[in-house]
């Protein structure tokens, strides 16, 4: 068993830096002993001895500087042909290494991806280095390897050497002395640093299997006898190779690494010479095929610069968009090319081989060699150290430390030295100029004191006693320190050299204190000294080597300190260095060191990959290039560092393409198409390469561009949010949608899921719009664009086809250019296509297509095709969302959003399509002016239509569809001239006819028909009427359901007539008025001609207050002028006469208090209606005939106003009640006391006719209208109702005392009614008195005071009071006057006093000079149904001529309950009983006295309020 | 090659390298980083001490200036590891000088809501006048950088 291992595991960094540091033994060889070595494959006796060499069986004990013995594991010594002593071109170096760490990218996997903290796992802190980054590792070894003598260090230098001879040499003594004469007079010992005197050790191979034991051992002596000794013999072959029973590789393990390392070592050796030298040229290699390797090799050397020189000089992007020839293949491209590259490329990877793939040039290393031998060699290695030479070092060591160092420590070395150098130092110089060393600078010769120091130290520090080298180091140090001070004239060049030996101890002090197993305490120190070794390695001395060997131990020994934190500045500090490899590596390392600390710095980590990517970059490493980059991107990813990101994306996009991966280049590409910061020149130079990627890339794989879909191209961009489909039958949507959406509200009978649907017909446009946007800051040119859409049969659910967009795009593609007409026509329905869009920078276009179903089912708009610059197609999905939802947490949590389904488009079969116009619209209208239209409704569609609808806007404004008469005003029809007045039954329900049927027949496809209509100035101002139309299809259950459309005009209406009117109670009787009238023409062109005045009231009428008045200047009004007019209205007799039973009637005031009384009970929603009303009619025409007003088109508009009218006050004044009870069911549209006017008016010379209305005049007495009652009355004999209506009232009381307590407060103290008092009263009396007051001293006269109840519901008990003249509560008012008539005129007449106030003479003011008094009872008290009046009869006493205000009285009165007629004892005559005392006057409740306080504090008769009238007015009675 | 990466590490650990890329002008770079490293502000302005170190050298042209102008990014994001390395050792929210890449010096400002901003003050000056400079400038601009961040901040939460 062989009991040699090598090592498998690690190195530890420690280990490693002392392998490196570690003793060097020259190998000369005899060349049959060199022939027994390559019996076994193995080219030299140092390849055969290596393996042994780099690790030492057991422990070496070795005396440190203080004689103490320790022993040291792992000792090991390099071995080294004499004629490899030399360093190795740096240059050649270069390349090795630069082919060795791209050899490591290929196939390499980043198997961490490390985004950011989370990613840095345990796993990847414990991976070893092969797996995160193998290239480094490979080119530490391999750089490490590559050092040679050198001036300023000695580790290189041998500390022995061996020469071997072969025991079949014939005068092995004479070989011998053969050998020391070539070492010797060897080449490197030329210079003055190497010291020539070598310890020498003697080894006698022996071929075992061949060879004479006896002969050898006896040749051993023979060599003892000469040499000494250090001689020894080493036995091997002693296994014939052709032996077929032993695997020949069996030990070949040992040689694997060492052998090729030692081959590529002396080839690089060789190229060195050779370049150096440049003996070789193209020819020699030419006229010598046959050379030897090593000569073939200087030749490649010496012309490698084409295939090396690509790194910097490969085509540029700038200079190449279109990225020439650059390729993976280049260098075997290159050398076809070439006649001689054949020998060439041959070592070409002979040389990559050795480099790369060791194990292929693996040759049965040692096939020779049997398990004793091996261990024979270990156990001659171990013998020779042991006891030829570390104790030899261990003796120079301490020679030194006396002669030298000791001296140099001393005061007297100092002296010495200080004073002492003078004679010394011009020897350096000579030697120096004898010598030229690298850098063409001072050297000092071997045997000089600073040399031997450092020598000290290097051997200290290489037997590990690192503490006394560290020490030594210092010294010599300060030594070269103070000599380069004392040599400071010599100029740049020597103070450099000495920094360059100080710069080699300050390193060595580093590494001594790293080397030392104790922990630091001193950081600071290291890092002072490694820098400054650095940096006087880089700068000064210019040997990036050392510089590089010496971050990589620093690094080295702190990773395995795990002082990540220090490493970095480490690693980075080399950066300014021109190796853009080792550059690269080292930022590499230094970002893996920051994700090592203790809180990953992943950040740092990222930029320090993108500084490797750029070194690699530019060390034409482009795998590691593109490696590092994507490995930083990862972190960068979707951070918006917009710069970083382009950077990126463009590096990596260059990068991969010259690794040819296209797809990659592509995506990288695209992520610079953006709206971004850059520069429209870069923009435009991302554009063009990507481009030409593009196309390259389409053409290898033999695809046309236009065909394929590039996904997720990101140009342009869709704003899928503004994308809309408008239907070409819609409207476009104007800024008063809202009043559009009001108006179809209700129109539309789909269920609410399908509302939201855009439906259209078949054969009917589509018009989607669609926002798209340049993001670039360069114009890009879209052809082709059209919308992706797809059909779909079903029109409930939509399923999309996994390829629809690719469908579809397929078949525009086929079409497009057969098709050039701007349309691309599919099975389902045809699309617009835009043949061409040129997007400004930044710029945001919105594009219309028109989509043409042809087939029912669903269109669903998808995405939007086009072609980019003519090269790239692209699709775009387009992406709409609908509301944000935010019911459920969840939804709250994250962004859900509804789906949006606005661009599906539902397509109905073909359907009716409806135009409509309004013809002769008049710009301009007066107020009340009423002009006719027409209406022309055509059918564009397929279908036929029916059930044509209409809802507007102004409903009072237009009256459509009724028919018309011939005659040109048919509105104005004239009656039959004798019938001023008619009755007339309406509904007096408070209906909205808030949709009005026009045409129920069906209209059929492509036909029109007129409908008349009419317009009328309503309301003064600019108004623009909307219009919905609605209708259907005449096939049933389409998807459609109901059509509309939309349809406005507008108008502006100017003021015509100003119209005021008032009413007085005329002094006629007690239910007469006077109306005046004022009307003031606002125009100031046109005379105004009153045509006539209609009434419509259920109890008025109206009648001139005489006709011979009628003059013409009342009817016409001239511009700017007001005229008064007045009427007299008095109540009309009733329709009693028709013979309705007064029962049935429920009286609008009635049912409005009913329905009150419900709705504060809380009872189920009202639903009833109020009956029909009556009204009477009744006109007071100027001219013959009277206008017929109950024409449809004037009732629509009497009717239209009023309900606009009624609704505006009913909104006004019950405000409270809550919006969800519908108003229809509470009030009429009439009151039975309402009285509306019509004012019929023309202009004669300009054709105009209209008529305004009053409405609103309201002549009976106020009262609220809630006035809670009862249905049957209070004690009546039925003692079950009474019952009943008890808990009625308790239900009313306890819903009141909940919820509707508010109501009820407000319904009962509603500000906008106040009851008054329900009492009127008149007197009646002879107005002149003819009396002679001779014979009689007193006058009297009866008076009659009529007293009407006029409230239709509450009974009442009065006091009436007559006052006299000098009664003090007589408020003496002194607006009483008399017409003409003065008392001091003495004149005895009497004249009825108008009551209208501007006739009135105000020059008396004491009209009751003489008082006059009242006889008889004069306090009358008495009860008073509903609607029923009384009379009563005084009698006034007047005592002297004159002219007397008699209307003196006062009255109380009080709501009581009802009584029983037949008991009322004080009542004496009931006047004017409409109705059956059960009916009318059945039952009256009073509930409450709360808030009547503006009755006077009179005591209370009954329950509920009371009134105190006064008189208003006076009766002047003329006493003559 | 490639200009825009030409000197994207641009390197040398300043002394005797020179100033290196991005030309002589000494901007200011600010910006306003998010909790989740995005930037949410960003200005690159010329700093005030322009007159003083116009001399130095010639102005750099804006488009080769352009060229560089990502490289102020990634100092400012690989910044954010020191920021928050520092964060959790300080109640103030002024973190002074927090990083430093080549001659650039990196402040920061923390806000309540771990909104970080950082400024990247840029000083090309020749090698002799740097540190003497810099000394100067630190003297002087420690407040003057610390009312500029309170400032921002201000206004931000405005």
């Amino acid at each position: 068993m062989a009991s040699f291992q090598p090592r498998g595991r690690e190195l530890s960094a420690r280990e490693m830096v002392s392998r490196v540091m570690s003793p060097r033994i020259t190998v000369i060889a005899s060349p049959d002993a060199t022939e027994l070595c390559q019996a076994n494959h193995l080219p030299s006796v140092a390849d055969l001895l290596t393996p042994f060499g780099e690790q030492i069986e057991g422990r070496i004990t070795v005396h440190g500087s203080m004689g103490l013995p320790s022993s040291i594991d792992n000792f090991s010594v390099r071995f080294t042909e004499m004629d490899q002593l030399e360093e190795i071109d740096s240059k050649t170096t270069e390349r090795w290494l630069a082919e060795v760490v791209r050899n490591e990218a290929k196939g390499f996997e980043d198997g961490f991806q490390i985004k950011g903290k989370e990613q840095v796992t345990s796993d990847y802190l414990n991976a070893s280095a092969d797996q995160v980054y193998p290239w480094y590792s490979k080119y530490r070894d391999l750089l490490l390897g590559t050092g040679g003598v050198t001036d300023h260090e000695t580790f290189d230098h041998p500390v022995a050497s061996i020469i071997a001879i072969s025991s079949f040499s014939a005068d092995p003594i004479g070989d011998i002395r053969k050998l020391i004469s070539t070492s010797t007079s060897s080449v490197i010992f030329e210079r003055a640093y190497m010291d020539p005197s070598i310890l020498q050790y003697y080894i006698l191979i022996h071929d075992n299997a061949r060879g004479n034991l006896e002969s050898a051992m006896n040749m051993l002596d023979a060599m003892r006898r000469t040499f000494g000794l250090n001689c020894s013999m080493l036995k091997i072959n002693s296994v014939n190779p052709n032996d077929s029973t032993q695997r020949k590789d069996r030990h070949a393990y040992l040689w694997h690494k060492c052998v090729p390392r030692s081959k590529l070592l002396a080839l690089g050796r060789i190229a060195k010479d050779s370049t150096g030298t440049g003996r070789s040229s193209f020819s020699s290699i030419n006229s010598n095929p046959l050379g030897t390797i090593s000569e073939l090799i200087s030749q490649r050397s010496s012309m490698s610069s084409p295939v090396y020189s690509t790194g910097s000089s490969s085509p540029t992007f700038a200079q190449n968009p279109v990225f020439a020839q650059v390729g993976n293949d280049e260098e075997d491209g290159t050398f076809n090319q070439e006649p001689q590259s054949k020998l060439q490329s041959e070592d070409q990877e002979i040389t990559i081989d050795l480099l790369i793939h060791p194990e292929k040039l693996a040759e049965p290393y040692g096939c020779c060699l049997s398990n004793d031998d091996i261990s024979g060699i270990a156990s001659l290695l171990r013998e020779m150290l042991a006891q030829v030479i570390i104790p030899n070092m261990e003796r120079s060591i301490a020679h030194w430390n006396e002669q030298v160092a000791a001296s140099r420590k001393g005061i007297a070395g100092r002296f010495r030295r200080y004073f002492g150098t003078g004679s010394k130092n011009p020897a350096t110089a000579i030697q120096q100029s004898a010598s030229a060393g690298p850098n063409g600078g001072l050297i000092y010769p071997h045997a000089s004191p600073e040399a031997q120091m450092r020598k000290l130290a290097d051997w200290a520090f290489m037997l590990r006693d690192y503490k006394f080298a560290s020490s030594v180091y210092e010294t010599v140090k300060k030594d070269f320190a103070s000599d380069k001070a004392w040599k400071y004239y010599g100029g740049a060049q020597a103070s450099q050299n000495y920094a360059y030996y100080s710069t080699g101890a300050s390193e060595m002090i580093g590494l001594c204190l790293l080397m030392s197993p104790q922990s630091l305490s001193v950081k600071n120190d290291i890092d002072h000294y490694l820098e400054s070794a650095v940096n006087a390695f880089i700068h000064k001395a210019r040997v990036p080597f050392f510089a590089a060997r010496a971050t990589l131990f620093c690094y080295e020994l702190f990773k395995q300190r795990n002082m990540y934190r220090e490493s970095p500045v480490t690693l980075t500090r080399m950066t300014a260095e021109s190796s853009d490899l080792r550059n690269g590596l080292f930022l590499e390392q230094a970002a893996h060191c920051y994700l090592k600390l203790p809180r990953p710095s992943v950040r740092k980590y990222a930029f320090h990959m993108i500084m490797a990517g750029h070194r690699f970059n530019k060390a034409d490493q482009k795998e590691h290039a593109y490696r590092c980059y994507m490995a930083a991107s990862l972190v960068y990813d979707s951070k918006g560092w917009e710069l970083v990101d382009d950077h990126i994306s463009c590096t990596v996009g260059r990068q991969s393409y010259q690794l040819g991966k296209s797809e990659e280049v592509l995506e990288h590409y695209t992520k610079l198409l953006r709206e971004s910061r850059q520069t429209p020149q870069q923009q435009a130079v991302y554009m063009k390469e990507f481009l030409s990627v593009y196309r390259d890339y389409t053409n290898k794989i033999e695809a046309d561009p236009l065909r394929e879909t590039f996904p997720d191209f990101p140009l342009p961009i869709v704003l899928g949010q503004k994308a809309r489909v408008v239907l070409s039958t819609s409207q476009s949507p104007s800024d008063k949608s809202e009043a559009w959406v009001d108006l179809e509200k209700n129109l539309k009978t789909n269920n609410s899921s399908d509302s939201k649907r855009t439906v259209s017909a078949v054969g009917e446009h589509v018009l989607v719009t669609l926002d798209i946007k340049n993001p670039l800051q360069i114009p890009v040119i879209l052809t082709d664009v059209i919308l992706g859409c797809e059909h779909s049969a079903s029109t409930s659910n939509f399923t999309v086809p996994e390829d629809a967009a690719e469908e579809a795009h397929l078949a525009l593609y086929a079409q497009q250019t057969p098709n050039f007409d701007g349309r691309v026509t599919f099975s389902a329905f045809d699309c617009d296509r835009i043949d061409r869009v040129i997007m400004e920078p930044g710029q945001v276009r919105t594009l219309k297509f028109e989509i043409l179903p042809k087939k029912e089912g669903q269109i669903k708009v998808m995405g939007l095709h086009c072609n980019v610059e003519g090269q790239v197609h692209a699709y775009k999905e387009i992406i709409k969302r609908g509301k944000r939802l935010n019911k459920t947490k969840e939804q709250m949590m994250s962004q859900v959003y509804e789906e949006d389904k606005s661009l599906d488009i539902l397509i109905a079969p073909e359907m009716p399509l409806l135009d409509v116009q309004f013809q002769s619209v008049p710009e301009m209208i007066l107020s009340g002016e009423v002009c006719e239209l027409s209406l022309q409704i055509k059918n564009l569609g397929k279908k036929g239509l029916k059930n044509l609808k209409v809802r507007m806007s102004h409903p009072t404004f237009f009256c459509i569809g009724e028919s018309r008469d011939e005659s040109d005003l048919g509105l104005y029809t004239k009656g039959e001239g004798g019938q001023a007045s008619e009755w007339l039954e309406i509904d007096n329900s408070l209906q909205i006819q808030s949709t009005q049927t026009i045409l129920e027949a069906v209209l059929a496809p492509g036909e029109s028909a007129t409908i008349p209509a009419w317009l009328r100035g309503e309301r003064i101002g600019k108004h623009t009427f909307l219009f919905v139309f609605s209708y259907e299809s005449e096939q049933e259950k389409t998807a459609m359901g109901v059509r509309t459309l939309r349809h406005a005009i507008s108008a502006q209406v100017l003021p015509s007539l100003k119209i005021n009117a008032f009413t007085r109670p005329s002094t006629r009787g007690l239910n007469e008025f006077i109306l005046g009238i004022e009307t003031e023409n606002l125009q100031t062109v046109p005379n105004f001609e009153f045509l006539q005045i209609s009434s419509m009231s259920a109890s008025w009428v109206i009648e001139a207050v005489s006709k011979s008045e009628d003059s013409e200047d009342s009817r016409s009004i001239a511009p700017r002028q007001t005229v008064f007019t007045y009427y007299r209205i008095r109540k009309s007799e009733g329709k009693a006469d028709t013979g309705l039973p007064a029962t049935t009637v429920i009286t609008p005031e009635k049912f409005t208090a009913r329905a009150l009384e419900r709705l504060v009970i809380g009872e189920e929603k009202p639903r009833d209606i109020p009956p029909p009303l009556d009204l009477k009619i009744c006109h007071l025409s100027t001219i013959d005939s009277h206008i017929n007003s109950t024409s449809p088109v004037l009732k629509y508009f009497s009717r239209a106003s009023r309900l606009g009218w009624r609704q505006n006050s009913i909104a006004n004044q019950f405000s409270f009640i809550p919006a969800a009870i519908d108003r229809r069911s509470l009030f009429p549209i009439y009151g039975s006391n309402d009285i509306d006017l019509a004012l019929f008016w023309n202009i004669p010379k300009m054709n105009r006719r209209g008529h305004h209305y009053i409405i609103g005049i309201n002549l009976g007495v106020q009262q609220n209208p809630f006035q809670p009652i009862s249905e049957y009355g209070y004690g009546t004999e039925d003692g079950a109702d009474g019952e009943e209506e008890f808990a009625r009232r308790r239900a009313l009381y306890e819903q009141t005392m909940k919820d509707q307590a508010a109501l009820i407060q407000s319904l009962t103290s509603n500000p906008h009614f106040r009851d008054e008092s329900p009492v009127k009263i008149s007197m009646k009396s002879e107005d002149l008195v003819h009396h002679d007051f001779g014979p009689k001293r007193l006058c009297s006269t009866p008076v009659k005071v009529v007293i009407r109840n006029c409230s239709w519901n509450k009974h009442i008990a009065y006091t009436l009071e007559m006052l006299s003249s000098k009664d003090p509560m007589v408020p003496q008012r002194g607006v009483v006057v008399a017409p003409g008539s003065a008392p001091e005129s003495g004149r005895k007449s009497t004249s009825t006093v108008s009551t209208v106030t501007g006739v009135v003479d105000q020059t008396n003011p004491h009209v009751n000079a003489q008082p006059f008094f009242w006889a008889g009872p004069t306090v009358t008290t008495g009860y008073l149904e509903p609607l029923s009046q009384i009379e009563i009869e005084v009698l006034a006493c007047f005592t002297e001529y004159g002219v007397y205000d008699i209307n003196r009285w006062r009255l109380e009165v009080q709501v009581v309950r009802p009584q029983r007629a037949k008991n009322q004892s004080r009542k004496k005559k009931v006047a004017r009983k409409s109705g059956s005392k059960e009916a009318v006057a059945a039952a009256e409740v009073v509930e409450d006295e709360d808030d009547e306080d503006r009755a006077p504090p009179v005591p209370p008769q009954g329950i509920g309020k009371g009134f105190m009238q006064m008189p208003n007015l006076a009766h002047y009675i003329q006493i003559a | 090659m490639n200009p825009t990466h030409s000197s994207s590490s641009s390197g040398g650990s300043g002394i005797g390298s020179g100033p290196v890329g991005y030309g002589n002008m000494p901007t200011c770079y600010f910006v306003m980083i998010g909790t989740k490293d995005n930037p949410i502000y960003e200005a690159e302005f010329v700093s005030v001490n322009t007159a003083r170190s116009s001399s130095v050298g010639t102005a750099v042209s804006d488009a080769k200036k352009e060229e560089f102008r990502h490289l102020n990014q990634f100092i400012a994001h690989s910044a954010l590891d020191m920021v928050e390395d520092i964060q959790w050792s300080t109640n103030q929210m002024y973190l002074k000088s927090i990083d430093k890449f080549n001659e650039r010096f990196i402040s920061a400002y923390l806000t309540a809501g771990s909104i970080i901003i950082v400024v990247i003050f840029c000083l090309f000056l020749e090698a002799f006048a740097y540190i003497k400079f810099l000394l100067l400038h630190d003297a002087k601009s420690e407040d003057a950088i610390k009312n500029f961040f309170n400032d921002c901040y201000e206004s931000y939460i405005k």
